[in-house]
């Protein structure tokens, strides 16, 4: 293992991927560190960029590029606001070149948003979704047959194409969507998630027989059909395609259960490109702390047995949050697990509270607060002590993902607005 | 209009036992519960079933009704009791002396109790604090109450009786001093209805004062609040106590796939809203830790809080106690006909340990003033039959052995010719709508068709669903699926039901966020708020 890199990353969720892609593509050579698998197979993996406004009470945004410009005026600490909207138009720019370098590409101008179906029958606002989801924006008028299986778990076909009956009817569309429930799959577990069920179709006997099934239940009123997102891991859209030009027939995917596949997809595929272009990994290890000296980052690792130090001349910080566990939290206090960076929020934990759960989250909003570069600020004592360190994701402090519906989204654009400063700032 | 001999209000384990006591001696009877069963303080406590050393130098009186009710509940309620035995704890700096005293009255009160080396001790239960002194073993069980509750009414349903859940009372109707029926409301639709009865047990609880007070008189309970914390593991597989003088979080009991700390002890103006404030929580944690040592670092899934209904024989009159331990926990039967109205009776005070001698003492009165001549049978009679082996070889078709035999001794023989009746028709029910407690499908169907209920969190009482470490996060969706994919459901309710059962999950953890809990609850809102865009207001998202 190389000890030397001009950047490290610590983190294999979204942002840290970006950093990793932007960061090589100046030139660079970059590390990443990982713990863990990320929390990408946690999301629906769509970029959302914004869904909803502070204060909008859950209004689905469709206008995006309107809406950040609302954003930016009403609520300056949201990371978005740091960086300025024209690095946000250039993240998602950076987005639509390397996807389709990928074999997985997206779908969506980042302008407007898609309003997807959920697998809880709700509707779901995101302005970049990978093909095989952007067919299912419920204010199309296809005729839309949502299918399920007896054995797949966390996946309620009627429940979907009810609740979003009930939504279009609000919106004076009509119900077009209908629901069927086939048998279990032969040779399929009697107890399927969506991720085993995804592994199960990569076998190209069983995909067979997943088409043989729904090609008898179309009917002619059929003008989509919607899936839950099992259709592969790692073959990317390939066998999405296979099944839409067997069955000539629009096909889209919902994401279902924990962790999703379109997540899982997206992670494994960027992990693999960005592999191919020579960005080292390093996973299931553990960041001890991180430090600058000599005019470089020195990261300890915990590794089996041993410690063992890394350097790097930048470093980009992208642990995630609290859930991620980029931030832990006490019974007193948050904070940031590896360069000990202040965390605005800190004292949350120890403080009476009163949120519900619904609204944004003050812990969820919490993390490091940065400037329009993605360095800390506010920091104490010697500003060498932070000097080329970035940090993306999460991490951050100003938004809440939940609740804003642009976790991706600022992901996307820290990630490369981190990577990018990494790469260049000397 | 409905009649009947005896109407029980109050669907805890005191009411119900009351039902079922009556049921069993062929007294007709109906009960109503303003809640679902087991709502109140019979739900909301740790989870121990006494041996009574917990009582013995304070109250031996106690003590030996405990003992008692101990073996026999063992003997009936094999289906919502887990055995595990407890210990109790001398820890450095506690009272050596007061060991002695103690043992001596748990001699007196003829509890089993037994002294083991330390060595012994930490090897059954490593977690202890390694510094202890003495240890001793006393036949301490876990039991679960909701359980329990739903056992007596399926045991009082099979001789006649019938319960009555989301029941309120409105008024007792009195006629020439003479109890004669009651109005009641049913919540779900808003009807009132009358119910003629000849006698009415307030077994109310925490809310008998006020069930009293329907009928005009007067009856003193002090409310006191006891906090506990449910832990996302068995800590110890056994009750532990701290061997001193019973105080503040000096009980873990281990339930199920959890352990309960508790509790706390602070006086309440009544039984609703209530939650555990911060500092208690922290409270519990600081002396929970004397126990075992880094407990306070330890995973805590929720906070909970009941009333302990404690009766003054003298009305109430003087002082309200600061410690609600110092009142007796004997408890008290009340006929109210010294004030002037018969045919009404309280059953109040006591503890769930001895919920049966309770009701069996007030049915006693019941059948002497209904001049009804039947001996009580529920110390006798098995409360759930169990499960034949057929039954768990037939289950064994579905599910792991070690699966099998859990299954079969919660759910008794009925229930499970239902769910193996559901699974088959439908194998695939056998999926796991709860992973972390072990319900499947099979079984919400049949709770969902078998018993009446209204919200998500009935069921849940019912069938443990949402009780392990994910709190609902993963179970929530499932079961607001499938029931709406059965059939069950409209789709407003299926809504107001999942935001109302996460809001329930939300609300006991408001107080232990912090470390891998505060990650659980940001991930569950990362799922429903974000991954499903659930929304509990706005549900037409704008559109």
């Amino acid at each position: 293992m190389i000890m030397d890199y001009d950047v490290i990353v610590i983190g294999a969720g979204l942002s840290g991927l970006i950093a990793a892609a932007r960061a090589s593509a100046g030139g660079r050579s970059v590390l990443v560190l990982a713990r863990g698998q990320g929390v990408l197979a946690l999301t629906t993996g769509c970029i959302d960029i914004l869904g909803c406004l502070p204060g909008s009470e859950g209004r689905c945004l469709t206008d995006v590029a309107g809406g950040l410009q609302r954003l930016a005026a009403i609520d300056p600490d949201h990371p978005y606001a740091k960086i300025g909207l024209d690095l946000v138009q250039e993240s998602i720019e950076f987005w639509q070149q390397v996807m389709p370098a990928v074999g997985y590409p997206y779908c969506g101008s980042g302008a407007v948003n898609y309003l997807l179906p959920t697998a809880l029958g709700t509707v779901r606002p995101t302005a970049l979704a990978p093909a095989t989801m952007a067919g299912g924006d419920i204010r199309n008028e296809a005729g839309t047959l949502v299918v399920g299986w007896l054995n797949l778990l966390d996946w309620h076909p009627k429940l979907i194409a009810d609740g979003i009956n009930d939504l279009r009817n609000r919106r004076g569309l009509g119900g077009a969507w209908s629901s069927v429930m086939l048998d279990a799959l032969p040779g399929a577990a009697p107890e399927l998630t969506p991720v085993m069920m995804a592994r199960f179709l990569e076998n190209a006997q069983h995909l067979e027989l997943l088409i043989a099934g729904l090609r008898k239940s179309l009917t002619p009123g059929t003008g989509r059909l919607g899936l839950p997102a099992v259709l592969g891991i790692d073959e990317g859209a390939a066998l999405f395609r296979q099944v839409e030009t067997r069955l000539g027939c629009p096909v889209f995917e919902i994401p279902a259960g924990q962790p999703t596949v379109t997540g899982l997809r997206l992670a494994q595929l960027l992990i693999k490109f960005l592999k191919q272009y020579g960005v080292g990994f390093r996973f299931n290890v553990s960041v001890l702390s991180a430090e600058r000296r000599n005019g470089a980052w020195q990261v300890m690792l915990d590794l089996p047995g041993r410690a063992a130090v890394v350097t790097g001349g930048a470093l980009v910080l992208a642990t995630g949050g609290l859930i991620g566990r980029g931030l832990e939290a006490d019974r007193t206090q948050i904070r940031e697990c590896v360069a000990g960076l202040p965390v605005a929020g800190r004292d949350l934990p120890g403080q009476a509270r009163e949120a519900s759960g619904w609204g944004r989250d003050p812990f969820a909003m919490a993390g490091v607060v940065v400037d329009g570069r993605m360095r800390p600020v506010a920091t104490d004592g010697d500003p060498e002590q932070y000097r080329r360190l970035f940090v993306a994701g999460s991490t951050l402090a100003g938004y809440d993902p939940a609740v804003g519906k642009d976790g991706l989204g600022v992901a996307l654009a820290t990630g490369y607005v981190a990577g990018n400063a990494a790469a260049t700032e000397g | 209009m409905e009649k009947t001999d005896v109407l029980v209000i109050g669907g805890g384990a005191t009411g119900t036992g009351v039902l079922r006591d009556l049921a069993l001696r062929g007294v007709d009877a109906i009960l109503a519960e303003q809640q679902d069963l087991a709502y109140g303080t019979s739900s909301r406590f740790h989870g121990l079933l006494h041996s009574g050393a917990r009582y013995a130098v304070n109250d031996p009186e106690s003590a030996r009704e405990c003992r008692q009710e101990n073996a026999i509940l063992k003997r009936i309620a094999r289906c919502c009791v887990d055995d595990t035995g407890g210990l109790f704890v001398l820890l450095p700096g506690d009272d050596p002396g007061y060991a002695d005293d103690w043992f001596a009255a748990c001699l007196r009160a003829g509890i089993a109790v037994q002294e083991i080396p330390a060595a012994e001790a930490l090897s059954l239960e490593p977690n202890l604090n390694p510094a202890l002194k003495r240890v001793f073993r006393v036949p301490d069980a876990s039991i679960d109450g909701f359980a329990l509750v739903w056992a007596n009414v399926g045991s009082a349903a099979g001789h006649g009786a019938r319960a009555y859940t989301y029941t309120r009372v409105d008024r007792i109707i009195v006629r020439d001093g003479t109890v004669s029926g009651a109005l009641v409301t049913d919540l779900r639709t808003g009807e009132q209805r009358q119910i003629e009865c000849r006698f009415i047990v307030n077994a109310a609880g925490a809310w008998a004062g006020q069930v009293a007070r329907l009928a005009g008189c007067e009856l003193k309970i002090l409310a006191s609040k006891g906090s506990l914390l449910v832990f996302n593991h068995r800590v110890t597989n056994r009750v532990v106590n701290r061997l001193r003088r019973p105080g503040d979080g000096d009980i873990i009991v281990p339930q199920d796939t959890v352990a309960i700390l508790g509790t706390t002890s602070v006086p309440v103006d009544g039984p609703e809203h209530l939650g555990s404030s911060r500092a208690e929580v922290d409270q519990l944690l600081l002396l929970g830790r004397d126990l075992v040592p880094g407990l306070d670092e330890r995973r805590v899934l929720r906070s909970f809080a009941g009333v302990r209904p404690l009766y003054q024989e003298n009305g109430g009159e003087g002082q309200r106690p600061q410690d609600g331990r110092a009142v007796a926990r004997q408890f008290a039967l009340v006929d109210h006909e010294r004030q002037g109205v018969r045919g009404l009776i309280t059953v109040v005070g006591g503890k769930l340990t001895t919920f049966r001698l309770m009701a069996e003492q007030a049915t006693n009165l019941v059948c002497v003033l209904l001049e009804h001549d039947a001996p009580c049978r529920t110390a006798v009679e098995v409360l759930l039959p169990e499960a034949t082996a057929a039954q768990v070889r037939q289950l064994q078709r579905y599910f792991s052995p070690p699966v099998s035999q859990k299954m079969a001794e919660r759910l008794g023989r009925a229930d499970l010719d239902q769910l193996l009746g559901i699974l088959s028709r439908n194998g695939w029910k056998r999926q796991f709508v709860c992973e972390c407690e072990q319900v499947c499908l099979a079984e919400l169907e049949w709770r969902a068709t078998g018993s009446s209920w209204l919200r998500l969190g009935d069921l849940r009482c019912r069938t443990r669903l949402g009780m392990g470490t994910c709190q609902g996060t993963i179970c929530a969706a499932r079961a607001i699926g499938q029931l709406y994919q059965d059939g069950m459901l409209d789709l407003g309710r299926a809504r107001r039901l999942l935001g109302e059962f996460l809001d329930e999950r939300w609300k006991g953890n408001q107080e232990v966020l912090w470390g891998d809990q505060l990650r659980e609850r940001l991930y569950a809102r990362n799922v429903y708020l974000n991954l499903h865009n659930f929304q509990k207001e706005a549900d037409d998202y704008g559109l």
